[in-house]
């Protein structure tokens, strides 16, 4: 029985899409677009992960991927010790009342036919965890405010609220089922710089509130590290660094972050680091190079990085990197 | 009014008053509302400014552009110093005059280049025809040109990038292809409307530091349109600040950004979270209440006024605030800016 | 030009669904009462004249609306019972379905549609539930190719995952989400199909597989005055001309909406 405070929230490992790609005259597998590769990570209740990466690196997939909103290739995601790659449908839509999503586009993730009311009684609906319409509606009343909205927004349609308002609609759609998990993808990314706050605040607010673990997904670290507990910092699909939030920010071991962080304009004039520019663009996700995918853009690259796959490792205490010059 | 605006200093480009106005089926939209700016030659400006800030549409009207997707009525006086020494008011151009004047005095980028981009023609043949369309070139020269560019554009194999086509190319690859067209004509100023905003950070600074690059070596002025004040402050020489269409703040980068006088530009930069600053646990940004104005119902007064905390009713809802100058080449909009600056504003 | 197209094309269809209505009203005489006066022509107590029955073909116009409201509406909806499930199911479900849907869509739109009408009136004998039935057959798969290409433009969308991040089922979703987000372009292909159902409808009865008399139909007041063209014009464009613009009405109305 002592083991199960141990057992994390989420618990993923070796979790990997590849996504085929067919072609030809007569259609077959000409390869696969390595979307996700081997990625492992343990999300502990209360707790905020922030996964970083920039497009195409793969953090998108890897949050839909422990929803099961896209089906894996390979690998294992457990949720309070439960397999959730292998529940039937009803145990999967049961999940759904623990795990939620926030989507990064409030235009498009909230169906403009339906009222603010209709879209955060959805997953009551679906779910069916009120007893009637007029328990419903209390409840979504009660969401709204949650979120700073008033009941007067019950009945309007989406295209008359703000983008910000519309991202405050997304996260009490999310919340309406009590979750204990939150996969979070770039949910300020889209907002007005001076909206943004808001939304950030509301989230940190929500999980001091709720006790929520969540998933950060974004590509703007400096939201990231005032919002996260730890960080991983994924590139092309794998996994290159994971620690603390601050100490990782503060102190970048692998030569990825540390070029990501230095790329991050500060407006503070008097305060400039030392920009690290990278080379090159991002390779292509269906022929990546062997050894560490991030060797062809890496500053400290040797010929031995060309040979194996870095494996994450300690590199100094509750910090863990995937490069062997470290 | 009569003098020209630029005679006898080292302007560029001086904007006096500009304000456009769209016809939209919901109403007049007043996009931009008495702006006036100055870009010296060689100097980076950068205009910052949320959605709807009129940022866009103030760098469109230099071009000549702002009329174009629709029924616009622009005022205001757009001089502009050309290459051969004279100078033109950009609003008052012939359709003919002003053609010559994009590409071969001001040149655009833009934050999508697919959509400036050809789709079926090759690079190539997109950089020739800018220089042939504005110079006498024999198509050969123009070729080597094209070449030259791309290789100054820092792209690893210029040569196969002039046979490819645009959705061959990267995010990064066609942005610097952008640049490159734009650059075919040597103008005098370059207006690039949120041209990283796409683009990933690393390759943002790939960008950046190509756009600096290009600066040092051909002296021309650049006009940095974005919402991202970090940016603003890593590029730029000055800043302006817009807020529903008007100009609240302007001045030289380590001012504005180190010793913000409006209280939007204050808040706006409280409200950033910093990289690598240490915080408290669970501590919380600043946040500005409210949402960005629509265009269509501007709040009376200073625009800010009600998501000001230095609001003072009576004063910021109906006298909209003038320009003034708050420090050497710094100009703020507020009422209480002096107020504010000594502290003795609630 | 969007809201001239519109007016128009529902002037004419409130026209057109009126004249039907209040046909009995509308009507000066009795569609189905001959007279001595045959193949008369037209003169103010009979507008368009009388055919070779002496009946009176303004009536006759007048109440064929009735049946073309039948045929148009009723092929339609027949048409969308089959073609909007299986546009939904194959644009939404995907995999067997779809590759089994498609194909098959595909093969009944090749076929040029009056000529499969043809085929099938032939072997079913004409009559006005057959015909309705039948025209209903041959349009379905323009409505499920139509239906399954807005649902899997609306399927992408990600008010649809987030739906399904909530738990909600396939069925829910295609009620909540799918259906609600492609009903006004379903109703606009049904005001397109009405006008084609009449169009191809009166091809068949000019043709003579249409409703057998002695019920007044446009097609089949073409076809008869025809044959008195130089007696009395009337008698063929009466009839042709209600069917001209009720299509265009139709027509119009449902292509204004996209």
């Amino acid at each position: 029985m002592t083991g199960q405070v141990t057992v994390p929230l989420l618990d993923v490992r070796s979790l990997r899409k590849w996504y085929d790609i067919r072609g030809g005259v007569i259609p077959h597998l000409k390869g696969h677009v390595q979307a996700v590769t081997d990625v492992s990570f343990e999300i502990a209740r209360n707790e905020v992960l922030g996964l970083a990466g920039e497009s195409g690196s793969g953090k998108t997939t890897i949050g839909r991927c422990v929803l099961r909103l896209i089906e894996p290739t390979a690998g294992e995601v457990k949720f309070d010790g439960e397999d959730v790659l292998g529940f039937a449908p009803e145990r999967l839509r049961r999940f759904r009342r623990d795990a939620q999503i926030i989507f990064q586009d409030p235009f498009s993730s909230l169906d403009p036919r339906m009222t603010v009311g209709e879209i955060v009684a959805e997953p009551l609906e679906v779910q069916k965890l009120c007893a009637n319409a007029p328990e419903r509606r209390d409840r979504v009343v009660e969401l709204l405010d949650t979120v700073s909205l008033s009941a007067e927004y019950l009945d309007r349609y989406p295209r008359a609220l703000s983008g910000g308002q519309r991202q405050r609609v997304g996260i009490a759609r999310a919340l309406a089922v009590n979750p204990k998990f939150i996969v979070a993808d770039e949910p300020v990314s889209s907002l007005d710089v001076s909206i943004q706050a808001q939304v950030v605040n509301l989230l940190v607010d929500l999980r001091a509130k709720f006790g929520l673990a969540i998933l950060f997904i974004s590509h703007d670290i400096a939201v990231m590290e005032h919002l996260s507990d730890r960080i991983a910092v994924i590139y092309l699909g794998r996994i290159m660094e994971v620690g603390p939030a601050e100490a990782l920010c503060r102190d970048p071991k692998h030569p990825y972050t540390e070029a990501l962080l230095s790329a991050v304009p500060d407006p503070d004039p008097a305060y400039r680091r030392q920009r690290i520019v990278l080379d090159g663009d991002v390779p292509n996700p269906v022929n990546p190079p062997s050894g560490c995918v991030f060797r062809t853009r890496c500053p400290r690259a040797i010929a031995d990085c060309a040979h194996m796959v870095p494996p994450l490792r300690e590199v100094a205490s509750g910090r863990q990197a995937a490069c062997i010059r470290l | 009014m009569s003098s020209s605006p630029i005679a006898g200093n080292d302007s560029l480009v001086a904007v006096r008053d500009l304000a456009v106005r769209f016809a939209t089926p919901a109403g007049p939209v007043l996009a931009v509302d008495g702006v006036s700016f100055d870009i010296m030659r060689g100097e980076t400006l950068a205009l910052v400014g949320e959605s709807g800030s009129g940022k866009s549409t103030a760098a469109l009207a230099l071009m000549g552009m702002a009329g174009l997707s629709g029924k616009a009525a622009i005022e205001g006086r757009i001089a502009l110093r050309l290459k051969k020494g004279n100078e033109c008011d950009v609003n008052r151009l012939s359709a003919r005059d002003l053609r010559q004047v994009r590409g071969n005095e001001i040149a655009m980028i833009f934050q999508e280049p697919m959509s400036s981009l050809n789709p079926v023609y090759t690079v190539a043949s997109q950089i020739v025809e800018a220089i042939t369309e504005h110079t006498k070139t024999t198509s050969a020269a123009a070729h080597a040109r094209a070449l030259e560019l791309l290789h100054m554009m820092g792209i690893p194999n210029p040569a196969k990038c002039m046979i490819s086509y645009p959705h061959q190319l990267s995010g990064g690859m066609r942005q610097r292809v952008m640049i490159a067209v734009a650059l075919s004509c040597e103008p005098s100023l370059l207006v690039a409307d949120e041209p990283t905003t796409a683009l990933d950070v690393t390759i943002q600074a790939q960008i950046i530091a190509l756009l600096k690059r290009v600066q040092t070596r051909t002296g021309m002025a650049i006009l940095f349109i974005t919402h991202n004040l970090g940016l603003a402050a890593e590029i730029a020489d000055r800043a302006m600040v817009m807020y529903a269409g008007r100009m609240v703040e302007q001045g030289a980068v380590a001012e504005v950004f180190r010793n913000p006088r409006m209280p939007y530009t204050q808040v706006l930069l409280r409200s950033l979270p910093r990289l690598g600053r240490p915080r408290e646990p669970g501590q919380k940004l600043e946040a500005i209440p409210g949402n960005v104005p629509s265009a269509l119902k501007r709040p009376s007064g200073c625009a800010f006024h009600p998501r000001c905390t230095f609001m003072v009713q009576g004063q910021c809802d109906e006298h909209a605030p003038v320009i003034e100058s708050c420090g050497p080449g710094h100009a703020v909009a507020c009422l209480r800016w002096r107020e504010i600056a000594a502290g003795r504003a609630a | 030009m969007r809201n001239l197209k519109s007016i128009v094309g529902l002037t004419l269809v409130a026209a057109f669904v009126v004249l039907a209505a209040f046909a009995p009203a509308l009507a000066p005489y009795d569609p189905l009462r001959s007279s001595v006066n045959m193949v008369d022509s037209p003169s103010f107590s009979h507008w368009f004249g009388t055919d070779e029955l002496g009946r009176d073909i303004l009536s006759r116009v007048i109440y064929g609306a009735r049946t073309s409201l039948i045929i148009g509406f009723g092929a339609a909806t027949c048409a969308m019972l089959i073609g909007v499930p299986i546009g939904m199911m194959a644009g939404y479900l995907r995999g067997g379905f779809d590759l089994v849907a498609v194909p098959l869509i595909d093969l009944f739109i090749a076929l040029p549609g009056l000529v499969l009408a043809l085929i099938i009136t032939v072997m079913v004998g004409p009559s006005l539930m057959n015909l309705v039935l039948v025209l209903g057959f041959v349009m379905w798969p323009t409505i499920a190719r139509l239906v399954r290409g807005q649902t899997l433009a609306v399927r992408e969308t990600l008010y649809i995952e987030a739906a399904r991040a909530v738990g909600g089922t396939p069925g829910w979703i295609i009620r909540r989400h799918v259906w609600p987000n492609i009903m006004r372009v379903v109703a606009a292909q049904f005001a397109i199909s009405v006008s084609a159902a009449i169009f191809t409808s009166a091809s068949l009865s000019f043709l003579g597989l249409g409703i057998p008399p002695p019920t007044p139909d446009w097609g089949g007041l073409v076809r008869v005055g025809f044959d008195f063209l130089s007696l009395n014009p009337l008698m063929s464009l009466g009839p042709g001309a209600a069917v001209t613009f009720t299509v265009m009405g139709f027509y119009l109305a449902g292509s204004s909406v996209e």
